[in-house]
This record gives C-alpha cells, structure tokens and sequence, in this order.
C-alpha cells in the first residue's frame, strides 16, 4: 500500500494537497542488502537515513495539516528502511508504507499525478530521499530499492527527475489541469560514478510518457539537497542534513511575517522564497554542529508561493557578543522589544559570553550600557534589529 | 480621512553608483507585518504610523532605518550600511557588497597560498578525463600560450612585485574571443585593462566585443578555470580577485549594468524576493533596455534570465523575440527565445530557435546552457511523431555538443564557469606549467 493518508472523500472534489514522499535506505542490491548483487553497484553502500526522514517528513505533514494552504488530501508514502531506523521508529512498520521499488514508485506516480490532475488549484509536494547519481548533464536520477538488481541495464530501477517534473507540467490540452502549485525536494547525492565516464549516456526508463506541455506557468520550485556532483549528508539512522534542515525550517526557522489580518495581527508564514533565504543558514549551522558540508541548490520554476502557516512568530536563537572582551566587567545589556518592554536585563558581566537565548521574531532595540568605575574607554553601543530566522546575532562595540 | 504620508529612500554609500542603486527595500509595521517591497528610487505612500525600512545587498549586509510618519508628511529615509559592515575602501564598494566572500587581509610575507582554489567550492571527481590519468598534470599547448609582452611591461614598469604568488609569477589571466562550440577561438588579452595595485581586491576591466569572451584563470597545479565574460562593445565587465586567507580566490565577474549584476547575485544568493523587486527597477525595464540595437543586451539577457526563473512569463511579452534579432552574436538571446516559447507551449518553434545556437556559441549564463540542455533531452525523449525529424537529428548533435560541457561547469555559478585549459575542449586536468609572460600576470598587482 502506498496510500497512508486519503481524506479525498471529505475534501468533496475541493482542491487539496496531495503529497507523494519516498526514501530508500535499504538497497536490495547493493552490499548488506540481502539480495543478489548486481554488476554495477556504482561504489555505492547501504543507507540509513532516508526512509526514517522521509517517514518523518510524512508524519510533520499530518501533524501539521491544519498549517497548510490546503487541506491535506492524500500522501503516498513508499519506504524502503534499514533495520536500525525500524528499530529507532517504530512507527515506521505501522505506517502501512510499501517498499520504494520502481515498479511502486513508477504506480504511485501515476497515482499522484492522477489525483494532481482535473484543477488547477490543487497542490502536491514531493520528495525523495536515497541514493542519487548524475550523467554527463545537469539531471538527477533517484535510485531506488532495487537498484543494481542482476540482468538489468545499470539505471533500469531509476528515475529520472526530470521525466517527473515534466511529466507533470500543464498540459497542452486546454480542457485538462494539473495542480499549478507543485513543491519538489530531492534529497540524494548527484554524484557522477566513475562507471559513468566510459559510458556515452545510461538510459533511465520513463515514468510516463511526456508530451507537449501548454503554457507552463507552475510554481515549481526544485529545492536539491546537493549541488550537482556532490554528495548528500546524514546522521546515521536519524535524519539526513538536508530533511533536518527542512523540517526545521517548516517548524519556523523560515518563519516569517507576511501580510496582516483584519484585526490588525500578523500573519506567519512559511512560503517558497522565505525557505529558499533560510535553508542556506539552516544548513550551514547543521555543517558547523557536524563538521560536515552539505549543500543545497535551487532549481525548478522558483515562484513564491505559501508553503504552510505558523500559529506564531517563530523562536529566533539570538548571540549576543560584547567587543572587546575586556569591557565585559563594565558593560550591563538591556533588550526592548517593540512595545518598550523590557524583555532581557542582564547586569555585567555577561555570562556566558557570548551569551546565547532565544527571542520572538520581530523589532528590538539593543543596548549594551557601560557601567561602573574603571570604565572611561568604553561607550554605549545601541542598535536597533530585526531578529528573524533563522539566528540572530548582535556584537556591541564598546570600544571608545 | 487620513492624508497619506510618503516616503522617500536615500542610501549612504562611498561611491557615486551606490549611492544611485536601485536597491529593493521591504518596508514593514513594528509587528514585522510586511506593508511594502519598493525599491529605493520610488517613493512610497503610507498610512501615517512608525515603520521599519530594511534592504538587504547580496553579499548579506542589511541596512535599516526606523521612521515615524505622522499624516500628510514627505519623509526622507536614510539607508547606510552599519560601520562595521562598510566596505574599507570606496573602490571596493561594488564586490565588498555584491560578491559572496569579504577580502581577507594579505598573508604574510614568504607565506606559501594553497593551489587549491578557495572561493565557491569546485566539485571533486574520483576520475579523470580527456585521456589524462590521475595525478598527470597538463601544460599549456603552443597554440594558446601566445605571449602578452604589454602587460608584463606595464606590470613591470609600474607594480613592485612582492609576495610568494608574485614571485612565482601566478595566478595569470588570459582572455579568449570566439565561438567555443565551434573551437574558432583567438586570444584577446589585449581586452584586458590593468587594474590599479591593491593588498586585497584586484579589479580588471575587460572592454567587451561584440563577439562572446572568455576569461580563462590559470594557477600553478589547480585546474584551469574559464568563465564567460558578459561584456559587449558598447559596456565593459570586471573581473574581481579577493585575496583570502589562503591565497587568492577564483575570479568572480561584475557587470557593469550595476542592477542588473544586483539581481543576478540575489538570485545566486537565494534571495528570490529581493530578486523580483530587482526586476521591477526601471533600470531593468524591457523597454529601457532594448531600445533597438542601442539598449543593454547583457542587462536584458539578465532580466530575461530572471523572470524566466521566477515564473513571471506575462512580464516578458515581445522581450524575447528583440533581445534574439537585435543582437545576433549573443547566444543568450536565442536560449532565452527558445526557452520562452517553450514555457508558452510552442514547442515546435522552440527547437527551431534552438537549433539557431551553433553559430553564436555557449550561453553566457549558466541557466541558459541548463535550459538549451534540458529542452533538448525533452524534445528527443518526445521524438520524431511530434517533431519534425530532421530538426530533431540536428537537436541531437548540438546536444551533444552541449553536453561536452556539462560535466565540467558549475551551475552554482550565475556566469558560466567551466574547466579545462582549451576552453573549446573541457576537462578537470590540473594545469603542470605555463610558458613564462603568458597571458596577465594578476598576482603581480597584489600589493
């Protein structure tokens, strides 16, 4: 079963979000995975994180739906997990997901796009996780679960992104539609094996056929997890970098303060051009934490367009530095938001330094005061900031 | 009723084209609801009540202001950047503020720069190509070390050489001129301005050709680096070297259209939203532009190349059909058209366009080879019933000679970027040696 979440039948033909999500940990045909190997295996290995983010991309969805631009009405959910990550999410056995192989993923596309289609103002999210290669051009082909299966053309249990995403552009047809809201993330390596070098281009089979599209106006944005010919990253049965770095920017890291409401209260929200500011930072922060280098790079059709809604201004991790550090005795901090209420008052010195908190997104005024004796080669340093996602930071310089 | 006040934006800046940027600007409610995104040189009409004025430059410093504006007032608002975000030097204004890395000061003298590049991260594989093996290292074939006596004498006469990267007469510059597709190339170094010396920042003006120009980055055991030079006869670019920490770092390129280089490095910097302001400058307006053969053909491509991506296809009318007639030597304009009628659904007259490509040679810009690539593999994978079949064959064969390319560009880059040392025939070889004096010795104006 690749349909975890169906709720078309209340949804009455309004349109909805229809979300088709997959991740491939366990590789049938590659070393470790319990099934004949292949001749070409490409140097690639086991996972063990994509089908646990995935799951967890998929649980977010249905937790969230009340977030959402429209409501939730289906999510196809194909996993194929490693032992660890079944033993760290359970969950992931009941979830009722079938294996990311190309023949479900290749039923499940048709699926989703079948439920895409018949008006315009529906909207679909997808996304992949696993092993992904690169030939010799700007493409992205997503392997699945039974990859490198012996007695099949190298790429045959592959998809090609692009076959997707042109799969699902407007068609030529006036009387038909397609969702014109469509969401991809692609969270795979684009690295191009050596194997690829002797070859002059490796097929991969269609998902569906692709004909002249109309006018082609989507908003489709393709967030990529790895720049081409770079790898992906991921912590071993937990998330990879790049579903972490998402999901937190659909918690609020890319939160962000659109238009107001009639009563005059803002409204937040987390929309294409918002995400594509935060997840850089959002990244980076994760390759400082591990000492890794994940990247990231748009593509796609990147109009804007609401991603999901935030109930409240999203939490902003705020560090505060006092420069020099010498003038720390002297120098007492106060933070006023917006309002002129006080919301930190901290006396010198400042511990610890730099000193680390987190503050409501919005308009605050910084003061860094000098205080006491001894303090004639210091100054008052005040500044008035934006703190917003992702991180806020503030160095006061004191110095006179 | 409540009078409208207006607001009117000044930005503060060292030099005479930042100060006269259009820069977008986000205006918002203390509640951080968002009223307005504008751009600098439009004033803007508000209920009266307290606001914050925020614009955001590419290389990430945010200028801001508060402003309380009470009923019927004109206010003016003052953007400067925060003291410690200013650029040292006013000549450095442009790259301190649009271009990703900020300068680092010299290394010490005797200290030995890395090979590798540093910069935006070049992509590593576990091969080789072009029949080279691993650890073999290419020279510099005869046929493209055509010496540059001009600039190592103006070097000599007015630069005093210091610093290891000088002494080893690294990294140099060389220009080319031509169709790379077609490998009719010729050196053009003389297109090359020097620059003034500096510790930290070199900036070399190239005079353009109505004809596309590459820049190719040669270093001492590192791969070859080529980048397309978006210049043309009636506008100059710049290449921009930054010294960094571990020596100096891959060229970056500027246009001299400065809103033009502005939206190209929101879009590099993922800052979609100051992106789509950007396009609404009057300095990127279509007209303005392509005012027959006199308007700014590298701006519009630019322009063109941003509403594509951004998805505004209504904005881009007959801009397409005159940015490819007027200007027949720039093969950005027949990418774009192509594109264009694609994303219309005339895909017929989209390969047609296409197919118009061989004579002009490689895109500029690195979303063009994309689009001109990826079209292609659709129109083949759709085949002959829908298409005619021999424009479908000719698609092929300049596909392939696309995808010679491909394996060596980094699509990270907005301007296209490349390696191999004959830019006609890509590879990642690491380059061994170079005769002596050839091409502009730009190691030698870091002070």
């Amino acid at each position: 079963m690749t349909l975890v979440y169906d709720d078309r039948s209340s949804l009455q033909g309004r349109p909805g979000l229809h979300a088709f999500i997959a991740g491939v940990s366990l590789y049938k045909h590659l070393p470790g995975g319990g099934g004949v190997t292949g001749e070409t295996p490409f140097g690639l290995q086991q996972l063990s994180s994509p089908a646990i983010t995935a799951y967890k991309l998929y649980r977010w969805l249905v937790d969230n739906k009340d977030r959402l631009p429209l409501p939730l009405a289906t999510v196809r959910l194909l996993i194929s997990p490693s032992a660890a990550e079944l033993a760290k999410e359970p969950g992931m056995a009941a979830a009722g997901a079938a294996a990311c192989s190309y023949d479900e993923f290749a039923a499940a596309a048709h699926g989703w796009r079948g439920d895409a289609g018949g008006d315009e103002r529906k909207m679909t999210l997808f996304y992949f996780a696993g092993h992904g290669v690169q030939r010799k051009k700007s493409d992205a082909v997503m392997l699945m679960d039974d990859f490198n299966r012996p007695f099949q053309g190298p790429l045959t249990k592959a998809v090609d992104l692009e076959n997707l995403f042109n799969g699902m552009a407007p068609p030529a047809d006036t009387t038909k539609e397609v969702a014109r809201r469509q969401l991809y993330f692609v969270d795979a390596c684009r690295m191009v094996p050596e194997e690829f070098n002797s070859s002059e281009w490796l097929n991969v089979p269609d998902v569906w056929k692709v004909e002249k599209s109309g006018r082609d106006d989507r908003v489709a944005p393709i967030f990529y997890a790895a720049v081409p010919g770079t790898e992906a990253k991921a912590l071993k049965a937990r998330n990879t970098f790049f579903g972490e770095a998402l999901i937190q920017c659909l918690d609020g890291a890319a939160g962000e303060a659109m238009g107001q409401n009639a009563q005059g209260e803002t409204i937040w929200g987390v929309s294409v051009y918002s995400l594509a500011k935060a997840l850089p930072a959002q990244i980076e922060t994760l390759n400082k934490k591990y000492r890794v280098n994940q990247d990231w790079v748009p593509g796609g059709f990147v109009k804007d367009e609401i991603i999901c809604y935030m109930k409240e201004p999203p939490k902003v991790p705020v560090a505060l530095e006092i420069d020099p550090q010498d003038a720390l005795p002297y120098i007492a901090i106060e933070v006023r938001d917006y309002a002129a209420g006080a919301v930190w008052d901290l006396k010198p010195p400042l511990r610890p330094h730099p000193y680390e908190n987190s503050l409501p997104a919005g308009f605050y005024t910084f003061t860094a005061r000098v205080t006491g004796a001894g303090a004639r080669n210091y100054k008052d340093y005040v500044r008035l900031l934006k703190i917003s996602p992702p991180r806020g930071e503030w160095k006061a310089r004191v110095s006179s | 009723m409540t009078e409208l006040g207006r607001m009117e934006f000044k930005l503060h800046f060292k030099s005479y084209e930042l100060e006269n940027l259009d820069v977008p600007v986000e205006v918002r409610r203390p509640n951080l609801s968002l009223v307005a995104r504008t751009l600098s040189s439009q004033p803007l009409e508000v209920e009266p009540g307290d606001y914050f004025v925020i614009a955001v430059l590419p290389a990430g410093q945010e200028m801001s202001s508060f402003v309380k504006v009470d009923e019927g007032e004109k206010k003016e608002v003052n953007l400067s950047p925060a003291p410690e975000d200013e650029s040292p030097h006013e000549g450095h204004e442009l790259s301190h503020f649009f271009l990703k890395g900020p300068a680092r000061k010299p290394p010490e003298r005797g200290e030995e720069p890395k090979k590798e590049s540093e910069g935006r991260p070049r992509r590593r594989r576990g091969r080789t190509r072009g029949g080279l093996k691993g650890g073999e290292t290419r020279s510099a074939p005869s046929d493209l070390t055509l010496g540059n006596v001009f600039f190592e004498k103006a070097m000599n006469d007015e630069v005093e050489l210091r610093g290891a990267d000088n002494a080893r007469n690294w990294p140099r510059l060389r220009v080319f001129e031509g169709n790379v597709l077609s490998g009719e190339l010729a050196r053009a170094d003389h297109l090359l301005v020097p620059p003034m010396p500096d510790p930290a920042v070199v900036q070399i003006r190239v005079s353009g050709r109505n004809r596309p120009l590459l820049a190719q980055f040669l270093r001492q055991g590192a791969r070859p680096l080529n980048v397309a030079l978006p210049a043309w006869a009636e506008a100059t670019c710049t290449v921009v070297l930054k010294r960094g920490a571990a020596g100096i770092a891959d060229p970056e390129v500027q246009l001299a259209h400065h809103v033009a280089d502005l939206l190209l490095r929101y879009q590099e910097r993922s800052l979609f939203e100051q992106a789509v302001t950007a396009t609404q400058s009057p300095a990127m307006n279509a007209e303005g532009l392509l005012r027959d053969k006199e308007g700014e053909p590298i701006a519009a491509a630019v322009g063109a190349y941003a509403l594509l991506r951004l998805g505004s296809l209504e904005r881009l009318h007959g801009w397409t059909e005159n940015l490819m007639n007027w200007f027949a030597w720039l093969p950005d304009g027949v990418v774009i058209r192509g594109e264009h009628l694609a994303r219309l659904g005339d895909h017929d007259a989209a390969l047609e366009v296409f197919l118009r490509l061989p004579p002009r040679g490689l895109p500029l810009f690195s979303e063009g080879l994309s689009y001109v690539i990826n079209r292609l593999r659709l129109y083949d994978s759709i085949g002959g019933e829908e298409f005619d079949a021999d424009k479908l064959a000719a698609g092929r064969r300049l596909l392939a000679g696309l995808q010679r390319f491909v394996p060596y560009v980094d699509f990270g880059s907005p301007i296209l970027t490349y390696t191999g040392l004959d830019p006609a025939k890509p590879d990642d070889a690491p380059l061994g040696s170079a005769p002596e004096g050839d091409g502009m010795n730009v190691g030698a104006f870091f002070t």
